[in-house]
């Protein structure tokens, strides 16, 4: 048996493997995609993208401190630019607004505003942004209520510890929220996604009572994943009636309802009810 | 013991368009032949670009999930769209150069003229060989890769097509080139002038 490779047989095997290669290295090349910016900032996401000679940076607006107290509420309203809960030791509460400086080819005017406002009375902080980066130092402890709406820009809330939280109500219709809360008790929470994006992470710690949590998702994207203390039970109940869903409880997929045993008796419990009827949701709870 | 048909003919169809494509018709697999060389190299070629254009665009969306999710949704939806792109341009404009052979008193079949019109694609290997580099590169340095191999391979592929259309059609390789190229500077110039203008009146 003899082989009489020619330049052609050569070639022939190149063309071949840059077929391969040409298909099994996207696959391989998207499973390694990582996100790399570590939040929703502007400046951190341009800084990413390499674009020659654009340089943003960004210069604060105005500032505001309160004196605020125990079960604090908070009301925010995200049109556009970006909200950032950052924790912060006892004390005063510190709102900083920043406003991005465009290079002139960037400098496209367009509709911004900020407010925020604090009620002594209801002991209330209330904020509304569009095309502003506001930073909210504050001692997450005092947090009892979270009322966040987002129809554009971003909301990022990075390991906050919320110990006294009582009530999460998130609107999504567009935009993007990157959440991760831990310490949660018995939290009654409502996540309405209408569009936009979200990536919640809640670690809950030893609770008692029933906390419930309500999802519903009509548009946009959800990748929620709940971490329970392993005495907390959990139920639940739900139905899909359109989009794409995954819900599972400890690794299984759950279609409909589910109680997991001993739920009646138990101390702590989490009952989640789902309602999806567009949209992607990727829901995990485990302990 | 020699290497299969087609793989031969691949490697072959680089270096000597003429003869290969003498044998594919006389063979009667032309057609054949050329589809898959179409529809395999839009694939590699949509692959690549997808990724390297606006998949690695999910990377920079700092919601983790929705960087990822948005790589897929881009490639499945990028190289269907590509690739359909790919056999419309492929059927349309060897429809127009098939015309242009004819005006220039060629004597092949449509059938002929897509097989030599196919070979424009067979040198996108190159890309699907470096797309590790290209994907491995940084945003604009994998785009600038993509782009001048891309150019390579078309000027390569216009090459070897330019050699099997004045083959098959019996005519010299300036009315050939003239043939390939008058169709392709009006799909890819005028038409879009025109609509713009259309569009714009």
């Amino acid at each position: 048996m003899e082989w009489r490779i020619s330049l052609g047989d050569i070639l022939g095997i190149f063309v071949v493997l840059g077929i391969v290669i040409g298909i099994v290295v996207p696959f391989i090349g998207l499973s390694n995609i990582e996100t790399r910016a570590s939040g929703w900032s502007l400046e951190e996401l341009l800084k990413n993208i390499p674009i020659p000679f654009i340089h943003v940076h960004k210069e604060l607006v105005k500032e505001y401190n309160f004196v605020v107290r125990d079960n604090l509420n908070i009301v925010a309203y995200v049109e556009g630019g970006g909200l950032r809960f950052i924790e912060r030791e006892r004390g005063e509460v510190n709102v900083e607004v920043y406003e991005f400086k465009f290079p002139w080819i960037m400098g496209i005017p367009s509709e911004r505003y900020f407010n925020v406002n604090y009620d002594e009375d209801s002991n209330t902080l209330c904020i509304d942004v569009k095309g502003y980066e506001i930073e909210l130092y504050l001692p997450t402890d005092l947090v009892g209520n979270i009322t966040l709406e987002v129809i554009g820009g971003g909301v990022e809330v990075d390991e906050a510890s919320l110990t006294s939280l009582k009530v999460l109500n998130i609107k999504a219709r567009g935009g993007a929220l990157d959440l991760n809360l831990k310490n949660l008790g018995n939290v009654e929470s409502y996540i309405d996604v209408r569009g936009g994006a979200i990536d919640a992470e809640l670690k809950y710690s030893e609770f008692t009572g029933e906390a419930l949590s309500t999802i519903i998702i009509s548009g946009g994207v959800i990748d929620l994943d709940v971490s329970l203390p392993h005495e907390v039970k959990v139920k639940v109940d739900g139905e899909v009636s359109g989009g794409i869903a995954s819900i599972e409880v400890n690794g299984v997929n759950v279609s409909g309802s589910f109680t997991e045993k001993g739920y009646g008796e138990a101390k702590g419990k989490l009952h989640l009810t789902y309602r999806i009827s567009g949209g992607v949701a990727d829901i995990g709870i485990h302990k | 013991m020699e290497l299969p048909g087609a793989i031969k003919d691949l490697g072959e169809s680089l270096i000597a368009p003429r003869q290969v494509v003498k044998i594919l018709i006389t063979e009667r697999r032309g057609l054949t032949f050329s589809f898959f060389v179409v529809l395999v190299f839009s694939i590699v070629e949509g692959m690549v670009a997808t990724l390297t254009f606006i998949g690695k665009l999910g990377s920079f969306i700092p919601v983790p999930f929705v960087g990822g999710f948005l790589g897929r949704v881009a490639l499945f939806f990028g190289t269907i769209f590509y690739v359909i792109l790919c056999i419309c341009y492929w059927v349309l404009g060897g429809l127009i150069i098939h015309l242009f052979c004819r005006l220039f008193k060629g004597c092949g079949d449509f059938e002929h003229t897509l097989t030599a019109f196919a070979f424009l694609w067979i040198p996108a290997f190159i890309i699907g060989l470096l797309s590790p580099v290209i994907l491995a590169l940084d945003y604009i340095s994998g785009i600038g890769l993509f782009l001048l191999l891309f150019f390579v391979s078309l000027i390569w592929g216009l090459i070897i097509s330019v050699q099997a259309l004045s083959e098959v059609h019996g005519f010299g390789i300036g009315k050939a080139f003239l043939s390939l190229i008058i169709p392709m500077i009006i799909i890819f110039i005028l038409l879009p002038t025109l609509i713009t203008l259309i569009m714009i009146w």
